[in-house]
């Protein structure tokens, strides 16, 4: 059973990185999230519908292992209003789960007879014109849910999957709950682009990973991101911890709150003396930023502060290189030199202020240390550091920037 | 020379079980459940199952353990009116409960979680539902509390939704979190709802089956390696009591 003729628009699922390889593609986009059990794979779900109802795409999304209304939870907890876009018909949630359960639905789009495969295809061409998306939450639901087991699950799935992914592109979310190998390996080739979704797990999930084992088709080698579901906010690209140091007075504080979206300063007579924080959303990036104390009798709690510090930003006062050895010492307690590094050169507006190549120089730093200079009280050169140590922290990842970001910025603006 | 005292060598300690609270019973479990414990609580409607289930979980309270208390067949109001019917309120042990209720937003989807209750939309999202129960013993271990215990009530509504396959990957996953915890636990399930092949697919996820037999008035415990053991089994006004048979 196949629905009409494909006209598809582009599509992407809103994750920075991802996005930029998948508009490279001309056809149907088929998109699997595949996740270890415990990590929720519905926010993936949501996050691809809100993008592509943002680039003007008509969105089916199914839900058959919960209430539609749970999808609107998801969507709230995440900032994301639906109620608009259902108003205009442009979303459509289809629930496909009160026919399961034989509970009543107040629901305007409802399956009544799930367990149809036929059915359900058809309900869902009906529902979404060509070119358009639809959302499956979950693929592995709908095998559970099969009254034949996962044999009778697979076979039903993969056609449901084959009628779809022609004409439309299409997002399938699936948790990895002990199938069969085969079973899910063929479910990842019915898919053009497949992420996997990954935790760090001490008994508990502690970070999430994204995974991408191929993009429209193409093995991705070495693409692994730190991701999070933001709320609110949204899944973004993640990194726990940018630290942020350098000798006293050299404006860390100001440079913590320039590159922040929020922050708060652990203070005392002016100086911290305990920590910055803030944190970063960044086009489609996001950060926790750690400030250090520049005194040195705070040096003991340094090494502790800079503990699973992905990256450095070093700020120095650049009119004043007597500081330049403090800095250095600081670097080393913190084990900067072996992370990406950035120097903030503060202070640049005054006229003593030695130039980026001096600051380097000073420092003893290599010719491939990035040094931007800054005003970090109003604010100057702070996008210039955050686009510098993102750079650095996706070349860490094996990954570099694309093209995208500029068109990113444009829209922010 | 000066004298040296040592400290006599200590004889190994007997491993810490988690008590059900029901005295006859914790004999027949020569102590509890051991913690990492996968117990399945069997019997039908009406046997004194729930009863027994809630006096293990207010057990814990009452041994500052952290316990759990998965519904998915029963708003969680009720179940703490069931316990306040035995003396069993809760009101002490805030914040060392905590009920994961997959029942409650079917008629009333709206619900947030508190303090004490994580609601979860739906028992055949098995995503949301291992998150909250792991979450939960996280957050137990966090706070430091190391001895945890689960309730699950029960098996018999998942089935109904979720093929007997999707249930066994489904508590496989499961049981290997309880274990990492140390968390105890007991699973709920009533075997003439089901199939007998289903049944028993689910048996070999346990590490101890305590069934009921409401004919007979006994409660029967099973566990690898050891002989069966059973006692005698009826409800009182405080709770479950159990007189165990004396071993042969």
């Amino acid at each position: 059973m196949r629905c009409g003729v494909a006209t598809v628009n582009l599509f992407r699922v809103g994750i920075r990185l991802v996005d930029e390889r998948l508009r490279l593609a001309e056809g149907p986009t088929r998109v699997l999230f595949i996740s270890s059990p415990g990590i929720d794979p519905a926010p993936y779900g949501v996050n691809s519908a809100v993008a592509a109802l943002k680039e003007g795409l008509e969105v089916t999304y199914l839900v058959n292992n919960k209430p539609a209304d749970a999808i609107r939870a998801v969507a709230d907890l995440m900032g994301f209003d639906l109620e608009e876009w259902e108003s205009t018909g442009q979303l459509r949630i289809l629930d496909s789960f009160s026919g399961y359960m034989n509970i009543p639905s107040n629901e305007e789009h409802r399956l009544d007879t799930p367990q149809d495969t036929n059915a359900m295809i058809e309900s869902i061409c009906d529902l979404t014109s060509e070119g358009n998306v639809v959302i499956f939450d979950s693929l592995s639901s709908y095998i559970d849910m099969c009254e034949g087991g996962e044999t009778d699950g697979m076979e039903r799935l993969m056609r449901v999957v084959g009628s779809l992914c022609e004409e439309h592109h299409f997002v399938g979310l699936f948790s990895t709950w002990g199938y069969e190998p085969k079973n899910i390996q063929t479910i990842r080739e019915a898919f053009d682009t497949v992420l996997a979704l990954q935790p760090v797990e001490r008994l508990t999930i502690v970070r999430q990973f994204l995974r991408a084992e191929k993009i429209d088709g193409q093995v991705v080698p070495d693409f692994v991101v730190p991701i999070k579901v933001m709320q609110p906010g949204g899944v973004r690209v993640f990194f726990p911890k940018i630290l942020v140091t350098g000798p006293f007075h050299s404006g860390k504080s100001s440079i913590v709150q320039a590159i922040s979206t929020s922050s708060v300063s652990v203070d005392r007579l002016g100086t911290t003396i305990a920590m910055d924080h803030g944190y970063l959303d960044y086009k489609g990036f996001a950060a926790d930023i750690f400030g250090t104390p520049g005194q040195e009798n705070f040096d003991p709690i340094l090494e502790y502060l800079a503990e699973e510090a992905v990256a450095v930003i070093l700020v120095v006062d650049a009119t004043k290189p007597d500081t330049f050895p403090r800095a250095r010492t600081m670097l080393q307690l913190t084990k900067g030199y072996a992370l990406p590094l950035v120097v903030a050169a503060n202070f640049s507006d005054l006229e003593e202020s030695l130039t980026p190549d001096q600051v380097r120089d000073g420092l003893g730093l290599q010719s491939n240390v990035p040094v931007i200079p800054t005003i970090a009280v109003r604010g100057s050169g702070a996008e210039e550091l955050l686009e510098m140590i993102f750079e650095l922290l996706m070349s860490e990842e094996g990954l570099t920037l694309g093209d995208g970001e500029k068109e990113d910025n444009d829209e922010e603006d | 020379m000066r004298k040296i005292d040592f400290e006599p060598e200590k004889p190994p300690s007997t491993v810490h079980r988690h008590r059900t609270g029901i005295e006859g019973l914790d004999d027949l479990l020569n102590g509890g459940l051991k913690p990492g414990a996968l117990g399945l609580l069997i019997g039908p409607s009406m046997s004194g199952r729930g009863t027994l289930a809630r006096q293990y979980f207010y057990q814990g309270l009452k041994e500052d353990n952290a316990s759990i208390y998965v519904t998915t067949k029963n708003f969680t109001e009720d179940i703490v009116t069931l316990m306040e019917e035995k003396k069993w309120t809760l009101d002490a042990y805030t914040e060392h409960y905590v009920f994961i209720d997959a029942y409650s937003p079917q008629s009333d989807p709206s619900l947030k979680d508190s303090v004490d209750v994580k609601y979860v939309s739906s028992v055949a999202d098995f995503a949301r539902l291992t998150n909250a129960i792991v979450s939960s013993m996280s957050e137990n271990l966090a706070r430091g509390v190391l001895n945890q215990r689960v309730v699950f009530d029960s098996i018999d509504t998942v089935l109904m939704y979720v093929s007997a396959q999707g249930v066994y990957r489904f508590l496989s996953y499961l049981r290997a979190k309880i274990k990492g915890f140390r968390s105890s636990s007991m699973f709920m399930i009533e075997p003439d709802l089901h199939e007998e092949r289903q049944v028993r697919t689910l048996f070999q996820l346990a590490d101890v089956i305590v069934e009921l037999k409401p004919d007979e008035g006994i409660v029967q415990v099973t566990q690898p390696g050891l002989p069966k053991r059973r006692g005698a089994f009826r409800v009182g006004d405080t709770g479950c009591i159990v007189v165990p048979e004396p071993l042969d």
